[in-house]
């Protein structure tokens, strides 16, 4: 499901939102997806392509809750469209209000 | 026809002639003791009459197919029959609206061929969270060959029908789990999307809740109180946005957003939201009304939150 690449010595992990499917919903799903960031990763990178929807339910159990961690890595989220940017950007500030 | 509509052990439905959501009401009174009673009596045969139907819609049919399972299923019916619209044309559409086959009736083989859905999503069971996704996104794909929405707006709409589809899984406790089915129509540039669960309804999933004991005391109020923002049974301050996201999404596309459960039922549409109290659900049923001429921009519902842009560990 994952993948987890080093870079310039730097702990980073990559998971490819896509495996999941182009449609990414359920709080389930996004409680296992939450699941695969790895303890001490300093940056998380989400990589939405073939991403085409998401719920935001699913943006809140990832995004959101990951943010809501006290200890959370650098979270960057690529290859997303705008909605889904914006729909993160919500789900974090929904968590941290 | 060998069921006798006056007979007592025969539960006699007459459809109107539209099987629309307008005109269910007089199918939903007709079943209404039934589908209200808790312990059946002795199990009935159903004889639905839809000779003088001439016009049916998504949300018709699935009440009707719903509320026939439900029955079904609680041992209230063990059988029956159905009289056929006289269009072939419209008892074709029912078959290929799988009406036919949730009721368990079936149709000789050369009645009809079988073609292809266009435009459409016949009644269809998701049985669990994991089968939505799938489902909705075959829903969406059918409305979307008459429907021809931009990428954001068809996301948006996915996005809406996940959640109200996971609602049924996370709350109803519904017997006949979740029925979904959809129809985009091309000249009113509408598409009808209904999700129907025959579970305990909204306000006794609300009533967990002791926070909420005094602003549910009714079914119309239950409904009110689950499209605001953060509104949740889980005891999570911060989740509960899923449904009020998607009454956002509907607002502004101007569409409308039909919600009925057990007695109360609300109306959102672009003339703002009105009670429908004439109906009894036994359970909960969503219509969607989305507008396929108005494109929709979702980051204008995000975009109300206020994101920490001074945190340097958020990279989006």
């Amino acid at each position: 499901m994952t993948t987890t690449a080093l870079a310039s010595n730097e702990n980073i992990q990559t998971i490819h939102l896509s495996e999941l499917g182009p449609d990414l919903s359920g709080r389930t799903r996004g409680e296992t997806i939450r699941g695969l960031v790895e303890p001490g990763v300093t940056e998380v990178v989400f990589d939405c392509t073939g991403v085409e929807s998401m719920s935001p339910s699913f943006a809140d159990e990832v995004f959101g809750k990951l943010a809501a961690q006290p200890q959370r890595p650098h979270i960057k989220i690529i290859n997303a469209s705008q909605d889904i940017l914006a729909l993160a950007r919500f789900a974090v500030s929904e968590r941290l209000s | 026809m060998t069921l006798d509509p006056g007979a007592p052990d025969v539960l006699h439905i007459k459809a109107p002639n539209k099987v629309t959501f307008e005109k269910i009401g007089t199918v939903l009174a007709q079943l209404e003791s039934c589908l209200r009673a808790t312990s059946p009596a002795e199990a009935r045969q159903i004889l639905l009459d839809m000779s003088s139907v001439a016009f049916c819609s998504p949300t018709g049919i699935t009440i009707l197919a719903a509320a026939i399972e439900d029955l079904f299923l609680r041992g209230a019916l063990n059988g029956g029959e159905i009289w056929m619209p006289r269009s072939p044309l419209l008892q074709q559409y029912l078959q290929r609206m799988n009406f036919f086959s949730e009721l368990r009736v079936s149709m000789p083989p050369e009645s009809f061929e079988r073609r292809e859905p266009k435009g459409f999503y016949p009644v269809t069971h998701i049985q669990d969270e994991e089968g939505a996704p799938a489902a909705t996104r075959a829903l969406a794909d059918a409305v979307q060959e008459h429907a021809h929405l931009d990428e954001q707006s068809l996301g948006a709409l996915k996005s809406c029908l996940n959640e109200v589809v996971e609602n049924v899984f996370y709350h109803a406790q519904s017997p006949i789990e979740a029925l979904v089915c959809a129809q985009a129509y091309k000249k009113k540039k509408r598409t009808e999307l209904v999700i129907a669960d025959t579970g305990r309804g909204i306000r006794a999933a609300l009533s967990e809740v002791p926070e909420y004991q005094e602003r549910i005391a009714d079914d119309c109020e239950a409904i009110k109180l689950a499209l605001e923002k953060n509104v949740t049974t889980t005891g999570d301050v911060k989740r509960g946005i899923g449904l009020w996201v998607a009454s956002e999404v509907i607002r502004l596309n101007e569409g409308a957003l039909l919600i009925l459960s057990h007695d109360g039922g609300l109306l959102v549409d672009a003339d703002g939201a009105h009670d429908v109290d004439d109906h009894f659900w036994p359970g909960t049923l969503v219509v969607i009304e989305f507008r396929t001429d108005r494109p929709i921009n979702t980051t204008t519902v995000y975009d109300s939150g206020d994101f920490p842009d001074d945190d340097d560990s958020f990279g989006f």
